[in-house]
């Protein structure tokens, strides 16, 4: 058994709303599994349904070849949890937080303190022990609530958004923190809304758009699915956007991909250094006033807009998968 | 087994937040009983009208001397002069909160004036019968008896005035309004604490990491009843004591039989309300509307319980309140250990009945909602 998580066919409805619809998907054990999508892509209730604190309206959920629905609490005795807020209680200090959450797993009596003091070396909160967890930054907070997390030493741990609100410093701790538990063999599914973020530590990413998966690979393979050339970017006054526009489509044959306000993208599939070469030139004799051309590699981002037709932090737009390739501009 | 030893972790977090907050919680819970029994408590020394019925058995001249002067002081306001029957029937019905009967021996006798009174009027009572006392010390020849005598015991045999109240004590409003408030602290320990920690516990995601460990859903809910009754438990002692002080008696002997029966009740309708603040927690996201719909169902339920006033002055549109109403029993019951020192098998019997069934439903109803509404 080389799948730690086995989904078949999820569904999940909200009265009429299909939150879920139709999804099934495999998680190799060990490996770190992303989950991206916009806001309402059904995220958070795969994410939920899977630690059973909602119930599938159809399909099954394997955790470790244990049903969800018929083995409920073995189920939760090795899924481990951290959420996008950090929870933790504030009234109760670092080790009465951690004796709490050891004894809420059912932890033998006799592991409780070993377990307990492990886990407080581990966060680097020894000296704040007995202090209040209100009294905490919000750093140490975050740390305690991972080891806390961590206490009943699941084999999957499931982290949603797990550095949204972090500094960089502890950002880069956390990164640190979830690839040493990849290499202790725990097996991870994240959600984050950092495309770089995923990039650098999933193994596997699934995208994930109105309840369905929309494409699903290592990141290198969903890149490769965008272009295996490079991406032309090209910044310039909003007046000019239809002239350089019709300049790529007619000398170089190639399709603006992408508008945004003062901003082209367009895929350039081979030799594109010397098309590079060319199309400045271009720009040069018939002195169109650019601000800024680039080209680089296909990133996350790139990919995620591809597949869902927004960026990710376009928050408040409800993206639409059929107009995800059809370009409008106005102004 | 598990669900035991998990009851009891929730229990000792539970306990943990109580104890960081334990003063604002304590000062919360413990301001009414100390406003209501040591200020209102004293209400009885405040000039009503009283409404009295008057049965002369003397017919002499001092005697409708004394009735005159008995109107004279707007203390009193005499409704009738009548037959004792007639008298102690309005006395029962309400209509009046006094009788007296004045003694065919009047101003001579040993024994000259009796007044009976309802132990439902305290407040009236006590002013109307110092206000008699006073009034016939003019008319009670001087020598034979000194102010201390024309006093309402009637273990005194000296005594010018006897009182009888008509369930058989005497007390004043004080003793009447402490059942009241036991029952009054114990709802606000159970509702207030429960509720909002349960709200808050929402808020946090706390329950939602309580709902992803293996611990059963029944054990949130125990432990949070748990704390309920610790907490309102501690509420009622500390009640108790500031009534003492304050020159509550209590009239069951000895002492910790009456303390064990008042926590009897009081755990029983801890019960009941932390039920009810459950219920309401789960479906209400904030704790000030929480705040407001707790105090919107409770403070009716306690008025029309007869803890605060006598329920027989309730109007008739409201009695089925009272007698639906699972406070009422365990008012009364309160209130008989304190101020007749006696409960009866029956009424026993009755009251746990009823608080133990409204205890039952309430509780499926909160654990089936609970059960539901996950998240």
């Amino acid at each position: 058994m080389n799948y730690i998580v086995e989904i078949r066919n999820l569904k999940k409805t909200f009265g009429n709303i299909v939150a879920v619809d139709d999804l099934s998907l495999n998680i190799s054990k060990g490996t770190i599994f992303g989950i991206l999508g916009p806001n309402g892509a059904g995220k958070t209730t795969t994410i939920s349904t899977i630690l059973g604190i909602e119930k599938q309206t159809s399909g099954k959920i394997i955790v470790n070849g244990l049903d969800n629905l018929k083995y409920p609490e073995k189920v939760k005795q090795i899924i481990g949890f951290m959420a996008q807020e950090t929870i933790v209680d504030d009234e109760l200090t670092g080790k009465q937080n951690l004796i709490l959450g050891a004894n809420l797993y059912h932890l033998p009596k006799d592991q409780i303190k070993d377990k307990v003091e492990y886990a407080l070396k581990q966060s680097q909160l020894e000296k704040f022990a007995d202090v209040k967890s209100k009294n905490y930054s919000g750093g140490m907070k975050r740390r305690l609530y991972l080891v806390k997390s961590m206490i009943h030493e699941p084999l999957l741990l499931i982290l949603d958004e797990p550095t949204t609100g972090l500094d960089i410093q502890n950002r880069m701790q956390m990164w640190d923190d979830i690839r040493k538990l990849k290499k202790d063999g725990v097996t991870i599914i994240m959600t984050t809304q950092y495309l770089e973020e995923a990039d650098y530590l999933c193994d596997t990413i699934a995208i994930i758009d109105h309840g369905k998966i929309k494409a699903i690979g290592s990141p290198s393979e969903l890149k490769k699915q965008i272009s295996s050339g490079n991406i032309l970017e090209i910044i310039l006054k909003n007046e000019y956007i239809e002239q350089i526009t019709k300049l790529l489509k007619s000398e170089f044959n190639i399709p603006v991909s992408n508008f945004k306000n003062e901003k082209i993208e367009a895929i350039i599939e081979k030799n594109a250094f010397e098309i590079f070469q060319k199309i400045l030139s271009e720009i040069k004799k018939k002195k169109i006033p650019i601000l800024s051309i680039s080209l680089r590699l296909p990133t996350m981002d790139d990919v995620f807009i591809k597949l869902t037709g927004s960026s990710i932090r376009d928050t408040n737009t409800k993206p639409d998968a059929s107009k995800s390739n059809k370009f409008a501009y106005t102004r | 087994m598990t669900l035991i030893s998990d009851i009891f972790n929730l229990y000792k977090r539970e306990m943990i937040i109580f104890r960081a907050n334990i003063f604002s919680n304590i000062i919360r819970s413990i301001i009414f009983p100390l406003v209501l029994i040591v200020f209102l408590g004293g209400i009885g020394n405040t000039i009503f009208h009283i409404s009295v019925a008057i049965v002369n058995y003397a017919d002499n001249p001092q005697s409708f001397q004394f009735i005159s002067q008995l109107q004279s002081n707007n203390v009193l306001s005499i409704k009738t002069i009548t037959s004792q029957n007639i008298a102690m029937n309005m006395l029962h019905s309400s209509n009046v909160s006094l009788v007296i009967v004045i003694l065919p021996t009047f101003p001579n006798g040993s024994q000259n004036i009796d007044v009976y009174y309802n132990n439902n009027n305290f407040q009236n009572s006590m002013t109307g019968l110092s206000f008699i006392q006073s009034t016939a010390s003019k008319f009670i020849n001087q020598k034979q008896i000194s102010v201390q005598q024309i006093n309402a015991q009637q273990t005194n045999p000296q005594s010018s005035v006897s009182s009888t109240a008509i369930s058989g004590t005497k007390a004043s409003y004080k003793d009447f309004l402490f059942a009241g408030i036991l029952i009054m602290v114990t709802i606000f320990g159970s509702t207030f604490n429960g509720g909002i920690s349960l709200i808050k516990d929402k808020d946090t995601g706390i329950l939602k990491s309580f709902l992803m460990s293996p611990i059963s859903k029944l054990s949130i809910i125990l432990s949070k009843i748990l704390s309920g009754i610790t907490q309102s438990t501690l509420y009622v002692f500390i009640a108790i004591l500031i009534g003492v002080a304050d020159g509550v008696t209590i009239a069951m002997l000895p002492w910790f039989a009456a303390i064990l029966w008042i926590l009897l009740f009081t755990v029983l309708i801890s019960i009941l309300f932390s039920c009810v603040a459950i219920i309401l927690a789960i479906r209400i996201p904030r704790v000030e509307v929480f705040t407001i719909i707790v105090n919107a169902i409770t403070l009716p339920l306690w008025f029309l319980s007869g803890a605060f006033f006598p329920a027989s002055s309730l109007p008739s549109l409201f009695k089925p309140f009272n007698t639906y109403n699972p406070l009422t029993y365990a008012v009364n019951a309160i209130r008989n250990i304190t101020m007749l020192g006696y409960l009866t098998m029956n009424q026993i019997a009755v009251t746990m009945s009823i608080i133990i069934i409204g205890i039952v439903v309430l509780f499926v109803l909160a654990f089936k909602l609970f059960k539901t509404t996950v998240d």
